[in-house]
């Protein structure tokens, strides 16, 4: 990719005692992308995003925020960047308005007409003059929401953002964050454990395990290329199937293969010609699921390696 | 910054404790007054007349020829130790007056420190506990600005809160108390007492701040800062006898110089503000050393 990243991490690590919770982590998020952040519990996910925004000192290795470093300017490099840490505890004993006017004062150039812009987008405007102690789970999620959109930032950092929202809510979020990644050209980077949440709202996905960045991918290829085949006699197919080339991969009762749309009516073509019978041809989607326990060798929580 | 100290007071001013802590304070300063202008209805000069009578008495065995010097020696003791009583006793029983109300206005000042104490406990620690930090936090704001501006804030709470002692003590000793004849009011020496007094609340308001900031507890700082200033003189007054003594962070009141009522003789003014500026110092060394460098785990 050509264009220059917004967020870098260079060699992040992080030690606790003597415990490395993040080791040597480099990761670059490009403008206009969502990115999906997943890990086991225990991983170092939230640990990754507390030194992203400042509230954790890296032990080694740096952030940038559009080439600026936030050791050396913190001010600067933070201004670009909005946050949601865990639930957004906001100050109870204010009214909703009250919050976002306190954390808009903290930033350069956020006028009034832009709080009442936030608030609209992200529809509270009913009951934003209410005290923050009155308000559900899901309005609290709001409401943080907006305080990181406030001073429109490049780069946006959520973590666990839908915890407590409506379905509806979940919808409108996701398509806001869509709108405002392909229109602003905004980086956002997800923490979740909704699997499904992150499938349905990323571009690309970063898995990490053990404080380790275990792989980066694009969601989109994991979509098109499967084809699950349910066929008789089974061995036959299979042997025909890898002589044309395909990886063949035994899955229930069939086998899932790696092919193009385009190669499938020429592959039923070929197998009826060989009088094998066919009982289904699929598109298979692997879901995110599979994929991340695949990765991560299941759910087990990263053990402690204290050496 | 200045938006910064803006938000601190508004996030003060938005809890209800606030309100109450000023309501609570007018309502004592007028109250205490208030209690004082009753206690002139007693008339002590009966009481005043008996004790006369008692030191007749001691006169009267003191004339006796047949004591021993050891006997003469307990009834002198005696008898003087009576004589300053009647002293005290007329004395408080003379009305107060309007000019000797406002002078001693610093009196109060006890209270301040009290209210000044609980509010520099919780700005730090109330956003611990309430998880608030990690908003404030993530913010492109160096954090010794947020940490100044919030020790700022305290300052202006306190200086609010001993204008508010002033003005209500001040209103309330021209509601109750008559001038004295030929009576001027010290005005500037009633100020540069408060002032003295003042200087006193930031001392222990920027130790319950340290406590605050460094344990991240409302409760313990609270508690540590008021049990060392209730105890603090005590405290002294035991290890006078030590040279250290005299480096005791509560031996050095500046009031104590202006009303001649010294904790320790050898302490003197110069003395004692080199000794309180070395304490804010390290105290605040300490709060802004900690805030800083903590990761933020909440």
């Amino acid at each position: 990719m050509v264009t220059k990243p917004v967020v870098e991490l260079k060699n992040l690590s992080k030690t606790i005692g003597k415990k490395k919770i993040i080791d040597n982590l480099n990761l670059a998020l490009y403008p206009g992308q969502i990115t999906g952040f997943l890990g086991p519990n225990g991983a170092g996910k939230t640990t990754t995003i507390r030194m992203m925004v400042g509230l954790m000192k890296p032990s080694s290795g740096d952030v940038l925020i559009e080439g600026k470093s936030l050791s050396e300017d913190f001010e600067e490099g933070l201004s670009k960047v909005g946050v949601i840490v865990e639930n957004p505890e906001m100050y109870k004993f204010m009214s909703g308005y009250k919050n976002l006017e306190h954390f808009a004062r903290m930033h350069k150039g956020v006028t009034k007409e832009r709080i009442d812009e936030v608030i609209a987008q992200v529809g509270m405007q009913n009951r934003i003059r209410e005290k923050v102690s009155t308000y559900s789970l899901g309005m609290r999620q709001r409401l943080g929401l907006a305080q990181a959109l406030l001073h429109r930032p490049k780069f946006l950092i959520l973590d666990e953002p839908t915890n407590g929202l409506d379905p509806a809510g979940i919808r409108e979020f996701r398509m806001y964050l869509r709108k405002i990644a392909e229109e602003d050209g905004v980086s956002v980077f997800v923490s979740s454990h909704m699997l499904s949440e992150i499938e349905l709202m990323c571009d690309r996905i970063a898995i990490i395990q053990n404080g380790k960045l275990i792989d980066v991918e694009e969601t989109e290829d994991t979509k098109k290329s499967h084809y699950y085949i349910e066929a008789m006699p089974l061995v036959a197919a299979k042997n025909l199937l890898v002589a044309q080339g395909f990886t063949v991969e035994s899955f229930n009762a069939g086998f899932i293969i790696n092919a193009e749309k385009e190669q499938i009516p020429e592959l039923i073509k070929k197998l009826s010609v060989e009088e094998i019978a066919l009982f289904a041809v699929n598109p298979h989607r692997k879901t995110l699921e599979d994929q991340f326990l695949e990765m991560t060798g299941g759910g087990q929580i990263a053990e402690a390696y204290t050496k | 910054m200045l938006k910064l100290i803006q938000n601190e007071w508004i996030k003060l001013w938005n809890k209800k404790g606030t309100w109450i802590m000023i309501i609570i304070l007018a309502l004592a300063i007028v109250g205490l007054t208030g209690l004082s202008k009753l206690a002139e209805r007693f008339d002590d000069s009966a009481y005043i007349e008996e004790l006369q009578s008692d030191v007749a008495e001691f006169d009267e065995k003191l004339a006796s020829p047949d004591l021993t010097d050891e006997e003469r020696e307990d009834l002198e003791f005696d008898k003087e130790n009576l004589e300053e009583t009647i002293g005290f006793t007329i004395e408080m029983n003379e009305p107060q007056t309007r000019e000797v109300m406002i002078l001693d206005t610093y009196g109060l000042m006890s209270l301040v420190t009290l209210l000044t104490i609980i509010a520099s406990a919780g700005i730090v620690a109330t956003e611990f506990s309430q998880g608030t930090i990690k908003m404030l936090l993530s913010r492109p704001v160096n954090r010794w600005k947020i940490l100044m501006s919030k020790y700022a804030t305290v300052l202006l709470f306190g200086l609010l809160l001993a204008i508010v002692t002033y003005v209500f003590n001040v209103l309330s000793a021209f509601i109750f108390f008559p001038s004295a004849e030929d009576g001027v009011i010290l005005w500037g020496k009633s100020i540069y007492l408060m002032f003295l007094g003042f200087i006193n609340v930031v001392m222990i308001s920027t130790f319950a701040f340290m406590v605050g900031t460094v344990f991240r507890s409302a409760s313990l700082a609270i508690g540590l800062s008021l049990f060392l200033y209730f105890t603090g003189p005590l405290i002294t007054m035991f290890l006078e006898k030590f040279e250290a003594a005299k480096y005791i962070f509560f031996a050095h009141d500046l009031t104590q110089y202006e009303t001649g009522f010294k904790i320790l003789e050898t302490n003197t003014m110069p003395f004692s503000i080199v000794v309180l500026i070395i304490y804010a110092i390290v105290f605040l060394v300490i709060s802004f050393m900690t805030f800083i460098k903590r990761d933020i785990t909440a």
